[in-house]
């Protein structure tokens, strides 16, 4: 069972390798001149204002955070999804387990929705 | 080649989970998780546990840590402070007591490392996705449930806490 | 083949729990659809205590286990999710006027009270220790939003994120022990691992479940892992500390109660020494640094810690009396400490400043009554003979003398002479000191009336009638040994 794993390791491997050979080469290839310009985000564009890291808005923790127990929820969806109809056979039990976990998200959902947590106000 | 794979994740995830720790830099600490994340994947891969590997990877290494990195920009902090100073008694307790610690872990287990063996070879078929299935959704039907109560309340709670302009 | 079934019964049994979470997402409709009507709020979340409760009462308590044993319905379960359901329904009569007062009133409160009581119903009644996790989580995260209510209080804020961390901490080292312990017996049922009685290996069965005490003493607060509790209980607002200083513990001590007596009889014995140092040190560090405090808030969760140890000898003690001792005492306290808890609501002010000890001088004058019930709950947290508090503290004190534990007991009864001193202070304040200056407080609700009305009842009937109550813990632990 295992095994069948193993093009995909030797695919990490080529991967990784890859990259590390190609760091290297830059380094060992590149010019060794630097200047002040180069540093820069846009070498020859705009020249920047301020700082990039400035603090974010907690509008965008909201929806992260909404979006992991959502993600979450699909997770357990996909075990389901594989033994549903092997259960079906000894009862609708299976279905309605799964509607009643979507049913209890959904008032999550309409809480979420209804208290405006999904608006970018 | 299991167990040497098995050896490269290990110390994989402990040295990441060390520069979590150690560095200053709160972004590099995130990133060095998303490390030791996806090592401990690789080892639940080698126990034949797939559906864990992969939930690990999509939860951990995805969403969660989508979010520690939203809360770490939020924040903004900058260079965390030198907390442990080599001249302070307290750094010397510490290293003391953690020294203890583990060597009582290590002293412990190590001599349980045949039954720890054993385990891993009985779980062969046991976490792939449809055996995951079956069980939860037959045993552990009642935890399933109370799970879904406990992302609701979850959802609540990011709502109640953090929504700006709340009526 | 897969043999499986869910019968009818099965959610006979749930019912309490099944009430308890429609009852809780009702809630949150009526925020959503039904915008600010706090009374309606109020009563409905107050009728589904009720509801529970009495459908609670109503199951036969025959031992019977429902979802693949997952939960049980036996008389030890019955009798905490009551006092837990109690704890609620005070909490929602006595949560109004406070959340009103201060402008901030949700129906998630309500609800949150509710999430917060079904996790404890699958703490208490739960026979798999992955139930019994969820619970737990179900209703730390409920407390962690409950606590930190008032978001826009630097005292809140801070009194969550503390309550967060550490909770979450705790719930780690809970969650590793439920793991070593699986890999010890290939199981998480305590029926099953009470039928197995030896595990595979010792050696994880021994670090398992000192991991799965380490959480549950973060969640009871015995002294080592006491930090958290002063700064949260004194940051949240004050009725949800009420709630969470009775039930929580009531609901943290049975859970650790049925792993320990009903999944590893065994190990009993073997514990003792652990549980005797952990008790004396709780007790009489909680008494030692409830003397020390100024705050009213501040002083009742250290003498929160002082009852943690008193109630470990209990588990100390680790024969059915001591148990029933243990839940007799969670009984008595729910209704003295929430009590204590609606005094200093009502005193404390809107702005929440008077909570020291000189605020409280001369109040007695003007206000005869609530200064009575105030007295009779301090008396009865110190142990005075009429109160619950004396029954509950005889009774454990006289089984854990019964067998042998004299010297835990001489501590104890030490202990009990120090917190005279600071429970007094409040009464010799109240009674004795001049009033400082004239402040008139608005009057108090019905609903707030009724609960402290329950609350004193409750502990003179318990203190002067105790008979019924003791018999019934006694019956009640049976199920569990």
């Amino acid at each position: 069972m295992l095994g069948e794993y193993l093009p995909l390791f030797f695919l990490g491997v080529i991967v990784f390798g890859l990259i590390a050979v190609m760091l290297f080469l830059v380094r060992l290839l590149q010019p060794k001149r630097r200047s002040e310009t180069d540093l820069e985000p846009y070498e020859s564009g705009t020249t920047p204002t301020s700082f990039a890291r400035t603090r974010f808005s907690v509008k965008f923790f909201i929806i992260a955070i909404i979006f992991i127990i959502f993600d979450i929820e699909v997770v357990f969806m996909y075990p389901w999804a594989v033994v549903f109809k092997e259960l079906l056979n000894i009862g609708t039990f299976i279905f309605i387990e799964m509607l009643t976990f979507l049913g209890i998200l959904v008032v999550g959902l309409i809480y979420v929705w209804k208290m405006g947590a999904l608006e970018w106000d | 080649m299991t167990e040497s794979l098995f050896f490269i994740f290990a110390t994989m995830a402990i040295v990441s989970a060390l520069t979590v720790v150690v560095t200053r830099n709160p972004i590099y600490s995130a990133v060095s998780l998303v490390i030791t994340l996806f090592s401990l994947a690789g080892i639940f891969l080698l126990l034949e546990a797939y559906f864990l590997a992969v939930v690990q990877i999509i939860i951990y290494a995805g969403a969660i840590m989508v979010l520690f990195l939203f809360v770490i920009m939020l924040l903004n902090p900058g260079k965390e402070a030198k907390f442990l100073s080599l001249t302070d008694p307290r750094t010397l307790i510490v290293t003391l007591l953690s020294i203890a610690f583990i060597g009582m872990i290590f002293s412990l287990v190590s001599g349980s490392v045949n039954y720890i063996g054993e385990v891993m070879g009985s779980v062969e078929e046991l976490g792939t996705t449809r055996n995951i299935g079956l069980t939860l959704f037959t045993k552990y039907l009642l935890p399933f449930e109370i799970a879904s109560l406990l992302l609701l309340v979850a959802l609540v709670g990011a709502v109640l806490m953090t929504k700006r302009n709340l009526r | 083949m897969i043999d499986f079934q869910i019968v009818p019964a099965d959610f006979y049994l749930l019912l309490p729990e099944m009430v308890l979470s429609v009852g809780a997402m009702l809630l949150l409709f009526l925020e959503l659809f039904l915008k600010g009507n706090k009374t309606v709020q109020q009563w409905t979340a107050f009728a589904i205590f009720v509801v529970a409760l009495s459908l609670l009462l109503s199951q036969e308590s025959s031992g019977a286990t429902g979802f693949g044993m997952m939960v049980r319905s036996d008389l030890f379960g019955q009798f905490i999710s009551a006092v837990v359901l109690i704890g609620g329904g005070l909490t929602v009569l006595l949560g109004k006027e406070y959340l009103v007062s201060r402008e901030w009133h949700r129906g998630e409160y309500y609800s949150l009270l509710l999430f917060a009581s079904v996790g404890m119903l699958f703490m208490v009644r739960g026979l798999d220790l992955l139930v019994i996790f969820l619970g737990l989580e179900l209703l730390s995260i409920s407390l962690y939003i409950l606590v930190g209510y008032f978001r826009d209080r630097l005292f809140s804020n801070e009194a969550a994120l503390k309550y967060l961390l550490l909770g979450a901490f705790a719930s780690g080292f809970l969650l590793y022990g439920i793991a070593y312990t699986y890999g010890s017996y290939g199981t998480t049922n305590l029926n099953e691992i009470r039928t197995m009685g030896s595990p595979e290996s010792m050696t994880f069965h021994w670090i398992g479940l000192s991991l799965i005490l380490v959480g549950f003493s973060f969640k009871v607060a015995l002294v080592p892992f006491h930090m958290w509790l002063p700064d949260v209980y004194q940051g949240a607002p004050t009725p949800v500390t009420g709630f969470m200083a009775t039930t929580t513990k009531a609901a943290a001590f049975a859970a650790m109660l049925r792993i320990l007596f009903y999944g590893f009889p065994a190990d009993i014995a073997e514990w003792m020494p652990l549980f005797w140092f952990l008790s004396a040190v709780t007790m009489t560090v909680g008494n030692v640094i409830a003397l020390q405090q100024s705050n009213l808030k501040r002083m009742l969760a250290y003498s929160a810690i002082a009852h943690a140890g008193y109630l470990m000898i209990g588990v100390t003690v680790g024969t059915e009396t001591g148990a029933a001792g243990m839940l007799f005492y969670l009984l008595g306290y729910l209704f003295m400490n929430i009590g204590a808890f609606a005094v200093v609501q009502y005193f404390e002010g809107k702005d929440e400043t008077r909570l020291d000890f000189e605020s409280y001088a001369g109040l007695a004058k003007k206000h005869p009554l609530i200064s009575l019930a105030m007295t009779l709950f301090m008396f009865a947290l110190a142990g005075f003979p009429l109160t619950v508090g004396f029954t509950g503290k005889f009774y454990i004190f006289t089984t854990a003398i019964n067998q042998g534990f004299v010297w835990l007991i001489v501590i104890a009864v030490l202990n009990s002479l120090i917190s005279v001193y600071y429970y007094l202070r409040v009464v010799i304040y109240m009674y004795m000191k001049p009033l400082e200056e004239e402040i008139e407080f608005s009057p108090m609700e019905l609903p707030a009336k009724v609960a402290l009305t329950v609350c004193v009842y409750a502990v003179l009937h318990l203190g002067v009638l105790p008979g019924n109550f003791i018999t019934l813990a006694r019956e009640a632990v049976s199920a569990i040994f």
